[in-house]
């Protein structure tokens, strides 16, 4: 049974990219995905099965940050930051572990590009393979 | 953007048109015969046009346009809604009323900003003066309060609600014509500031809500079924289901929007503070509607007064906040709301006892008394169903896990994970929190602060574990684990940077966790020093006394440089330096983006900013993606910028392509250039400043780039010797200064005793000691002088590039045209291999590109062919670019390109070829040259000529000077082969006419004698400063006007010496002959 992911990112294509980034992964699916932290929140009270959350950081109405202090509260879901600006040891990086991120990937080079797979992805696959292994 | 808004004002021009047109027609209509078969249908077509006017008045802003069409539909709708019969007086103040709309109109549509509310304020009058009788009010009161008796005078507001097609006459109630009129200077200011906002909102909210109450409401023509007196029994909507739910609705939607503005205070107050007051009128225009007329009083309160306290603007709305849920609470029966706490209690107070016994039993247990069974359990089920009951999944689960330990050791970690969950709800139950007396938060930090010593102890054991690296995983676990425990230790002594630090490093060990190394020796490096640090900072708090915490700040920023650190690499904050790269891509910059970017540099390519709005155009998105995914194209990174609610993406892309092939390149994939456009070309300031390539194929690039890698060096080297050899000119030239030469004389006379003799030989040893030192000071003097000429050298040459390295991006120019003009066209050189400045190669690419563009723009008469000859001087680059097809009288040369040619003190002429075809001549002068030049003076100006042009200087005799009679009594000079030159002045307005023409040249006798080319001039000069190696500077300001020169040049002593072309004044003489 694949993992259930959400992907929450205000780019459509983005979650367009990501999302077809984890077709790849045989043990993980695209199970919902939100335009930003509000429309996030609300379908995730709706769906009580997300293993995994893939969480843009700068969205409109509501961002990534805002929405990990509410999401952290009320699911088990791992969640998993993937911004361009949550570089290493970054300020936003360290926002991001305060408030409960599981893990941080930087989004590649080129953020929204065809070469998502190439750069981040396998990056992005062991943190999340390995956030849910430890789970 | 700007384009979008054209849409809408013409939109909204010939929408409102039509409406008028509608409504004049309808008043006509019905002023022929207001009791017409069908005269309720055109009551109704009346009222949809100036509904339908108004609301877009409204969208746009335009709040006293609104406000008169408005009222205008009052009036209507008393006639269509309250059987007031339509007399002539209507018919003719609704005439009016349309005249003066269609002026406003006109009016908005040209300025797009609203009217001045006093020319209209007679037909507000005259409009509420109807109103009022229409119902039996007095005027006087009904100016004052005319829509509000709309409803007052209506038994009851359900009434209107059930008995009425159309809920204006409730919406009126909720806007007083007063009210619009209050605030429409601040919409008007609104539409100025933010039209897209202002457009957008309300289309999300109070417009919706229209919408969606129209699309519930009874059809707004249908005939009237019954009177006020008829009424069902009084009803409020918001007893509709349907009402309801579309009203909760927008109670998210608004507490949404109230949330969003709140973080946005710090940031833009005024805007932060006119999202609430929209977001609260929209909630307040429903409400009323809805018949809540508590929620408009408290939603209007607060938007009128509620920021204006001294109370902070983001407490004030957070209570707001809590006040829309109580409301909807109270109102609506509403369960949760956001995060509302629905509970009895308050959350924390209801766990506290909980709490205190787990924590007691801990206590009891570390001392030895372990629990009794069952005793955890107790307390933790009720934890846990509390939580569970709240959402607060993670609170049960530790609970839970509470209850499972096994050994203290294990039950006191789970018990601060379960505080650290709780603290997590309380960031987020802030009102809840507040209002109770217990903090898990405060506990929690207190107790990490308590033993802080501890963990930093624990981390220090852990480091030392990775480095043994046995048992990664555990010491990795173990060490993001204590980490945490020092945040909260520092948030207790608000020691931010510290805690900061403290989760960058939680950051940084987790992924090199996950990469599955063990840490490096800079992250270890940092994380050691940050636990010193902290010991030495805790010691202090510990004693009272001020820490320093300086190291942090450096610790911190080492820490968001240690991904570059371990691999090497330049630093992001080096790149944002060296590219001057804008604030929004400051810390975004990725070890990949450094990488790609050092590389980028290092071939000495360009960078640009490129703006998209792709994000909803999947097409063009495709269309962009593959071109920062080609192969002249490197993606360095890309940020997401928000404007007016649209997602756009900045791209930080390098390229070998210069500017115009991007422009090029991004008009093909968008032609219109709406949606995707070069922001910003960027300059590598490094290069710029040791001349680093810019352009060039690949070996030459490569060739470039080594050369910038290796001349910096070199110069470093020159530098230091001139440094040198300038501190030893200094110590001995001082040396001599220092010393006492009449002092000496005078003491080696008097110890000579009188004996002159013996006193001559002291003196003359003296005087040759230092006549050698002064040699030999005028010697490393002249070895300065080298070394600096050495280094003016190299700094010239490192700025030289073969002017071959144009061609390459023409021709790529050349074919993208072609290309898009389905033409051909074939691009070739000669003379590519001069070398000539990177700055006067920047400026004849731009001239080149323009006149090549201009050139291939008309495809009927594209040239087959073109070739360019570049050929330099000693003072000038001259490029011919020659065509073969018939211009057909059109003219190519742009503005453009003769201001470039002009800004450089060049010339360009576009020169007809008899046969077919068009040739250009470009003339640029050239700049940053080291020349060898012999400085004069002449009237107190200093020049220079250049020492290759000077034939000879003589000092003639009185009648070398001749006087021409045949050449108009011009002056030439008789040289020693006999033969005459024509003698120059170098002051005043350079022309023809100054050629020996100075009545003073008796009084001169020395003349330099210099080649021209086609001749030789005799130059008079007051008197000759020498000869020095010059670095030519172009010519700038005022100067770049003057003819003859070819550019300036800072002279030994720092005097500024024009530097003459000799070339040129031939040329004039030449002419003027």
């Amino acid at each position: 049974m694949p993992h259930k992911v959400m992907i929450v990112d205000d780019a459509a294509m983005m979650r367009l990219y990501i999302a077809s980034f984890i077709r790849t992964l045989p043990d993980f699916t695209v199970a919902a995905q939100a335009s930003n932290g509000q429309e996030a929140l609300d379908k995730l009270s709706e769906l009580d099965d997300i293993d995994l959350i893939l969480l843009d950081i700068e969205m409109p109405v509501m961002d990534g940050l805002e929405f990990l202090r509410h999401a952290k509260l009320k699911t088990r879901a791992k969640i998993v930051m993937l911004s361009s600006v949550a570089v290493s040891g970054s300020a936003h990086a360290a926002k991001a572990r305060e408030l409960g991120a599981d893990g941080v990937v930087a989004k590649p080079s080129g953020t929204v590009s065809h070469d998502l797979e190439e750069k981040s992805g396998e990056e992005l696959a062991r943190t999340m393979r390995d956030l849910l292994v430890a789970a | 953007m700007s384009d979008e808004m054209d849409e809408i004002w013409a939109l909204y021009q010939d929408d409102g048109s039509q409406s008028l047109d509608a409504m004049e027609a309808a008043l006509l209509a019905l002023q022929d015969d207001p009791t017409q078969e069908g005269a309720s249908e055109q009551i109704g077509a009346l009222f949809r046009a100036v509904h339908t006017f108004k609301g877009n008045s409204r969208v746009l802003g335009l709040a006293t346009v609104e406000s008169r069409a408005h009222v205008s539909e009052d009036l209507i709708g008393l006639v269509r809604d309250e059987g007031v019969p339509l007399d002539d007086e209507i018919i003719d103040v609704l005439l009016l009323a349309g005249d003066v709309l269609r002026d406003m109109l006109e009016e908005t549509s040209a300025t797009r900003a609203d009217v001045d509310p006093a020319k209209s304020e007679d037909l507000m009058a005259q409009l509420q003066d109807k109103i009022a009788r229409c119902k039996g009010e007095a005027p006087a009161e009904a100016e004052a309060q005319a829509e509000v008796a709309v409803v007052e005078d209506v038994p009851a507001e359900a009434e209107v609600v059930e008995t009425q097609p159309e809920q204006e006459v409730a919406e009126a109630a909720a806007e007083p014509v007063e009210e619009v009129a209050e605030i429409a200077p601040e919409v008007a200011e609104e539409s100025d500031e933010e039209p897209v906002e202002a457009l957008a909102e309300p289309a999300s909210a109070a417009d919706e809500w229209d919408e969606l109450l129209e699309e519930n409401e009874p059809v707004a023509d249908a005939p009237v079924q019954a009177t006020p007196q008829q009424a069902m029994p009084a009803r409020r909507l918001v007893d509709d289901p349907s009402y309801r739910k579309i009203f909760e609705g927008m109670i998210d939607d608004c507490i949404g929007k109230l949330q969003a503005a709140m973080g946005g205070f710090a940031e833009d107050t005024e805007a932060a503070e006119k999202k609430v007051k929209r977001a609260l009128g929209d909630l307040s225009h429903a409400a009323g509607q809805l018949g809540l007329d508590e929620w408009v009083g408290v939603l209007d309160a607060f938007a009128r007064d509620g920021l204006a306290e001294g109370t902070p603007p983001e407490e004030s709305v957070a209570q707001m906040i809590l006040k829309i849920e109580e409301l909807a609470v109270v109102d609506l029966g509403r369960g949760e709301v956001v995060d509302a706490f629905d509970g009895d209690g308050n959350f924390f107070d209801e766990l506290q006892p909980s709490l205190v016994v787990l924590s007691t039993i801990g206590l009891d247990w570390s001392v030895g008394q372990a629990p009794e069974a069952g005793a955890i359990a107790a307390e933790t089920d009720r934890v846990s169903s509390l939580a569970r009951s709240k959402g607060f999944v993670r609170v049960a689960d530790f609970a839970g896990r509470l209850a499972q330990s096994e050994t203290v050791a294990d039950y006191r970690q789970t018990e601060l994970r379960l505080y650290e969950e709780l603290s997590a709800v309380e960031s987020v139950l802030l009102q809840e929190a507040q209002g109770g007396k217990f903090s898990p938060t405060k506990l929690l930090r207190n107790w990490c602060a308590d033993h802080a010593f501890d963990t930093l102890e624990a981390i220090d054991a852990a480091l030392d574990g990775l480095k043994r690296d046995d048992e990664r995983d555990a010491h990795y676990s173990s060490l993001k684990r204590q980490m945490r425990l020092v945040f909260h230790a520092c948030s207790h002594h608000e020691l931010e940077t510290a805690g900061q630090l403290a989760m960058s490093l939680v950051d940084l060990f987790s992924r090199m966790e996950t990469s599955g190394r063990a840490p490096d020796s800079i992250l270890t490096h940092i994380a050691r020093g940050y636990i010193d640090t902290l010991e030495l900072v805790f010691d202090a708090l510990a004693q009272g006394e001020i820490p320093d915490t300086q190291n942090l700040e450096i610790l911190f920023e080492q820490a968001s440089n240690a991904a570059f650190l371990s691999e090497g690499l330049m630093t992001a904050t080096a790149i944002e330096r060296r590219l001057s790269l804008p604030e929004e891509f400051h810390r975004v910059l990725s070890p990949e983006s450094v990488r790609a970017a050092s590389e980028a540099i290092d071939d000495g390519q360009n960078f640009y900013i490129i703006s998209t709005d792709i994000n909803e155009h999947v097409e063009l998105a495709e269309k962009f993606l593959d071109w920062v995914a080609s192969d002249h194209v490197t993606n360095i990174t890309n940020v997401t910028v928000f404007r007016d609610g649209d997602t756009l993406f900045d791209f930080l892309v390098a390229s070998p392509l210069d500017e115009s092939e991007v422009v090029a390149g991004l008009s093909e994939m968008d032609p219109a250039g709406k949606l995707v456009s070069l922001k910003l070309a960027l300059h590598d300031s490094a290069a710029e400043s040791s001349g680093g390539a810019k352009e060039g194929s690949a070996s030459e690039e490569e060739t470039a780039s080594t050369q910038a890698m290796a001349m910096p060096a070199e110069m470093l080297e020159t530098l230091g010797e001139v440094a040198a050899t300038q501190a030893m000119v200094h110590h001995m030239l001082s040396e001599l200064g220092h010393g006492d030469i009449v002092g000496q004389i005078s003491s080696l006379f008097q110890q000579s005793g009188g004996d002159i003799a013996r006193a001559r030989s002291d003196v003359l040893a003296m005087m040759s000691e230092f006549s050698a030192k002064f040699h030999e000071a005028v010697q490393v003097e002249t070895q300065l002088v080298s070394q600096l000429t050495d280094l003016q050298e190299q700094t010239v040459a490192m700025r030289n590039r073969p002017v071959e390295l144009l061609v390459r991006p023409l021709e790529a120019l050349v074919a993208s045209i072609t290309r898009r003009n389905r033409t051909e066209t074939k691009l070739t050189y000669t003379g590519g291999g001069i070398q000539i400045d990177v700055t006067l190669m920047d400026t004849l690419r731009k001239v080149l590109r323009a006149v090549i563009t201009s050139r291939l723009s008309d495809a009927e008469t594209a040239p087959n062919s073109m070739h360019v000859v570049f050929v330099r001087d000693e003072e000038r680059v001259q490029v011919t670019l020659e065509d073969d097809v018939d211009n057909q009288g059109k003219r190519f040369l742009t503005d453009d390109a003769i201001e470039m040619v002009s800004a450089a003190g060049g010339t360009i002429r576009e020169v007809d070829l008899p046969r077919s075809g068009v040739r250009y001549h470009i003339s640029l002068p050239l700049s940053m040259v080291v020349l060898e030049g012999m400085a004069v003076g002449y009237e107190g100006v200093r020049y220079v000529i250049p020492v290759d042009s000077i034939k000879s200087i003589v000092q003639p005799d009185e009648g070398s000077v001749t006087s021409i009679s045949a050449a108009d009594g011009t002056k030439m000079l008789r040289v020693d082969e006999g033969a005459l030159v024509p003698i120059y002045r170098l002051s005043g307005p350079v022309d023809g006419a100054q050629v020996g023409r100075q009545s003073a040249v008796g009084k001169r006798d020395i003349f330099v004698i210099v080649s021209t080319g086609n001749g030789q001039l005799a130059i008079p000069v007051d008197e000759l400063q020498g000869q020095q190696l010059v670095l030519l500077r172009p010519l700038k300001g005022v100067l770049r006007h003057m003819r003859n020169l070819m550019g300036t040049a800072l002279l030994a002593g720092g005097e500024v010496g024009m530097v003459l072309s000799t070339s040129s004044i031939g040329e004039d003489i030449d002419r003027a002959a």
